[in-house]
């Protein structure tokens, strides 16, 4: 059974701000050069835990997009790896979602 | 001048929705009804929608649950409903990046995006600032980010930055640093019926213009830029209706239903019908069937 402890949510935070600015320098056509050396390092400390797997997903997007060569395909695979790794921090971790269309409750525990 | 159709479809609602959260200042007041609305204009041989509604796989299943989301259904079903297919809707403006109002694009799969820039690059800006300034962030998701990238390789992405002419007659407006950083609003100048505005979020109902009896607005309860900056852009947004609150259009007002001619579908979603082109036929007639 997954803990909260297996899922440290100070690298979640990390991962999530990074992909985020990542989508958004991919959109805007900007270069990623800024984005590598945290990517690296996230890539680096998220080993062995559960954000191992998207944490290489994303810094191999930001590899191909310094080099020009970002893909589809590439793009999909780190939505996929984020759409699972979210779903596991949602599970032992309060949703840090701001809403801006909650109901009376807001709780994905 | 140019001639739409124009309806408000729901494609899902809340049913407990606080209205601290509709109205700034109104806490302990209670829930009520919330729609969950987007906008189809049909018209100058385009089809349109003013937000996309979001999908209920994956992020929205997973939100929309935790809000109490009910009565979601896709594009196919809610325009299908109107006689109407997502896969001829050719534009598509997003006021805002929320999931509830930008979390669908992949249900359109054709239509060309409208966003503000500002929308998109202030999440580059924010992963510069340390961790605990993130709650400027946590109202969207790399999803609602990485799918636009699709549509931009395809050249179906537009990043707005200034006023635009997006079709005849409709136009983007900039409404900066309000609701969220790069948020938009959308006017419509129609030839049969005058002048018409989607406020994205920028207002939630309409109690955000006629306020509480005193004559003022009540601005909305979540605001990522400047409450300021969203009574100014009301101001706006106001005059440019000549104060008719119901030629504002929000997208989570129940009360749209009772105040245009409109129909309840077996899937219990309404259809509100503003505008009707000439040659159109009414979509809220009883007696409008689409097979």
């Amino acid at each position: 059974m997954t803990t909260a402890a297996d899922v440290p949510v100070e690298l979640y935070r990390r991962y999530k701000s990074l992909a985020l600015a990542t989508g958004a320098a991919l959109v805007l056509d900007t270069p990623v050069d800024d984005l590598a050396q945290p990517v690296v390092a996230l890539r680096r400390d998220a080993a062995g835990t559960a954000f191992a797997e998207p944490a290489a997903t994303l810094a191999r997007l930001v590899e191909r997009a310094l080099a020009g060569a970002a893909t589809d395909a590439d793009v999909e695979q780190v939505r996929a790896s984020h759409r699972r790794v979210r779903r596991e921090v949602w599970r032992v971790h309060p949703c840090e979602y701001v809403p801006c269309c909650a109901g009376a409750a807001h709780d994905h525990r | 001048m140019a001639d739409y159709s124009i309806w408000v479809v729901e494609y899902a609602r809340v049913n407990e929705f606080a209205r601290a959260l509709l109205l700034y200042g109104q806490w302990n007041t209670g829930t009520t009804i919330a729609p969950y609305c987007y906008a189809v204009l049909k018209g100058e041989g385009h089809l349109a929608v003013i937000d996309s509604g979001y999908n209920h796989a994956e992020l929205g299943a997973e939100l929309a649950e935790s809000y109490g989301v009910s009565d979601w259904q896709p594009p196919e079903v809610v325009l299908g409903q109107i006689g109407l297919d997502p896969a001829d809707v050719d534009t598509m403006i997003l006021t805002h990046n929320h999931f509830d109002h930008a979390g669908g694009v992949e249900g359109f799969p054709n239509a060309h995006v409208y966003i503000q820039e500002r929308e998109i690059s202030k999440y580059l800006w924010a992963a510069g600032l340390p961790d605990r300034m993130q709650w400027l962030t946590s109202a969207t998701d790399p999803d609602l980010v990485l799918w636009l990238v699709n549509r931009m390789k395809r050249g179906r992405l537009t990043l707005l930055s200034e006023e635009t002419e997006v079709l005849p007659g409709v136009r983007a407006v900039p409404a900066h640093d309000t609701h969220t950083a790069g948020s938009q609003y959308v006017t419509l100048e129609n030839e049969r019926d005058g002048r018409w505005l989607f406020a994205g979020d920028n207002a939630y109902v309409y109690e955000n213009f006629t306020g509480l009896g005193d004559g003022r607005f009540n601005p909305i309860g979540l605001i990522f830029g400047s409450v300021e900056r969203c009574v100014l852009t009301m101001e706006d947004m106001w005059q440019y209706v000549g104060q008719d609150v119901e030629r504002i259009v929000p997208f989570h007002e129940q009360n749209i239903w009772s105040r245009f001619p409109s129909r309840q579908f077996d899937t219990s979603l309404h259809v509100a019908e503003l505008s009707l082109a000439a040659g159109e036929p009414s979509r809220v007639d009883p007696a409008y069937a689409t097979s």
